[in-house]
């Protein structure tokens, strides 16, 4: 078991969180397609009986940032090694436990702690920005204490930043894009809630997989 | 009761390194010997209580045994989304404690009246700790590290008394065996009990004997319900909202053609203020009013 612990905050994002466990042999094929059916532990929001490496069951928002300053404070206790890893979606910035925890995780020098920003900019009816303006959000984050960078959240490269180490709690704002690479979902707020049919689906593998090639 | 806590947990700490107090920034001339000798084991998380709840289940879920200490009604309805996913849903052994059970913050107003508590955690799968008494708190944090379990502590704010069975009073199930025969029976679970313990008195001096069953822990008066089906007649007395409250737990453990008569708050005086005295006269909560129902119930 690793010593590193992760939390993943936003949980309406469990089937990416179960797919991306998939590809690393964490779960089966088996498993995955149980995905919302009767019974399964593998369900709509992040559930902790999927997979023991799945610190809380997440679904209500701005819970996962403050537990996981409570994971990296009880490292701090024990003295072991090893960080922490939170996911949590902008739309938590709208949360006030999001704030406290920052606070909260400054005072505690946390610098265990890396919390990612999933920074889409789209939250259930607007934009973050439409919705509860967030920006200047690196700069918010820096004046709580926190060492805050923004990076393009689809450049694996740049996401290297998780590696850096620092004094303060880390942050990094990995600037996305919801339905990155296919043209008629990216960015469209209808993505967040419809499932493709089938032919849908086939269209946008096409357009991904162009890309790819 | 916040003293006997304080002491109880400190002795408790000193052995076990995994207790850990937390508070949302109260206890002012309670916490400060446990901060002192173990600061390594104490931290105010300031006034946040909701990432506190949270906080305090990410320590519990790396085996460490936090208490997170408030008062009221802060770290529970402010936190109830919290401590419902992420400490009871979770099955950590997280403590809460909340201090100012029913109108001992009377004066405070209704803001810190904590009244509705025992109702709300009541839907949870978590243990739940109502002392009367400062040494019941000792009884509760201890029975709390014994058992891994979540959990939340109601406790008085200071000047609570321990009472023994010379007053007529057993700690329940603990002393059940030792109460005499009697027909009337009172259950009671908070500090309200020193009312309940001078009606008992005024009681016998007229001849009428009742015995006072302290029931500080839910778990232990769900499991032990059946002996109560030996007492003839029964009054429950609580600091409470009588519904969904510790009254309408009797009755639910004993059933509705029980004749349990229920002593609480029927309904709250949004427009009332005043001490805890006042408070508890004002809901005919008080010793008199205990009384009264004793003479009109044996």
């Amino acid at each position: 078991m690793s010593i590193n612990k992760f939390v993943f905050s936003k949980g309406h994002a469990a089937i990416g969180l179960f797919c991306t466990m998939k590809v690393f042999d964490f779960i089966s094929q088996e498993e995955l397609e149980t995905f919302c059916s009767d019974g399964s532990n593998f369900f709509g929001h992040v559930s902790h009986f999927s997979h023991p490496l799945i610190q809380l069951s997440t679904g209500s928002l701005g819970h996962g940032l403050p537990f996981a300053v409570g994971l990296a404070q009880a490292k701090k206790i024990k003295g072991e090694a090893g960080r922490v890893f939170v996911v949590v979606s902008d739309g938590e910035m709208n949360e006030g436990t999001t704030w406290e925890s920052a606070l909260l995780a400054n005072k505690l020098k946390l610098n265990n702690l890396l919390c990612i920003i999933d920074r889409n900019h789209l939250q259930s009816l607007k934009s973050t920005e439409d919705t509860l303006p967030l920006e200047p959000l690196v700069d918010k984050w820096n004046s709580f204490g926190w060492d805050a960078i923004n990076v393009d959240g689809h450049d694996f490269n740049s996401l290297s930043a998780i590696d850096e180490l620092s004094a303060r709690p880390r942050l990094i704002i990995a600037n996305t894009s919801k339905g990155k690479g296919v043209s008629w979902m990216q960015d469209k707020i209808l993505w967040h809630y419809k499932h493709p049919d089938r032919v849908e689906l086939e269209l946008a593998l096409e357009e991904i997989e162009g890309d790819g090639k | 009761m916040r003293n006997a806590f304080a002491k109880c947990l400190i002795n408790e700490a000193r052995r076990d390194s995994k207790i850990i107090l937390i508070t949302g920034d109260l206890g002012y001339g309670v916490l400060e010997e446990f901060e002192k000798e173990l600061p390594n084991q104490f931290l105010n998380t300031g006034i946040t209580e909701q990432s506190s709840i949270s906080f305090a289940s990410g320590l519990a879920k790396a085996n460490l045994r936090p208490f997170f200490y408030s008062i009221g009604n802060f770290p529970t309805f402010r936190a109830l989304e919290q401590i419902r996913n992420d400490v009871v849903h979770m099955q950590l052994p997280v403590t809460i404690v909340a201090v100012g059970a029913g109108f001992a913050y009377g004066a405070a107003g209704y803001s810190h009246h904590l009244v509705e508590d025992f109702a709300a955690l009541s839907a949870f799968d978590l243990d739940i700790y109502t002392p009367s008494m400062p040494n019941e708190v000792e009884l509760s944090v201890r029975n709390i590290l014994e058992r891994q379990r979540s959990a939340y502590l109601r406790i008085g704010k200071g000047g609570e008394l321990n009472y023994s069975t010379s007053d007529h009073v057993y700690k329940f199930p603990n002393e059940f065996s030792q109460a005499p025969a009697c027909d009337l029976s009172i259950l009671v679970n908070g500090p309200i009990i020193q009312e309940a313990v001078i009606a008992a008195k005024k009681s016998a001096e007229l001849g009428i004997g009742v015995n006072i069953f302290s029931c500080w822990s839910k778990d232990q008066l769900v499991s032990n319900s059946h002996l109560l089906g030996r007492s003839k007649k029964i009054i429950t007395i609580e600091e409470h909202v009588i519904r969904g409250g510790f009254g309408s737990l009797v009755v639910e453990l004993l059933g509705e053609k029980s004749g349990v008569e229920k002593i609480g708050i029927k309904h709250i005086s949004h427009n009332i203020n005043g001490s805890q005295k006042y408070l508890r006269t004002h809901y005919s909560l008080d010793a008199d009013a205990i009384l009264s129902k004793i003479l009109e119930k044996r």
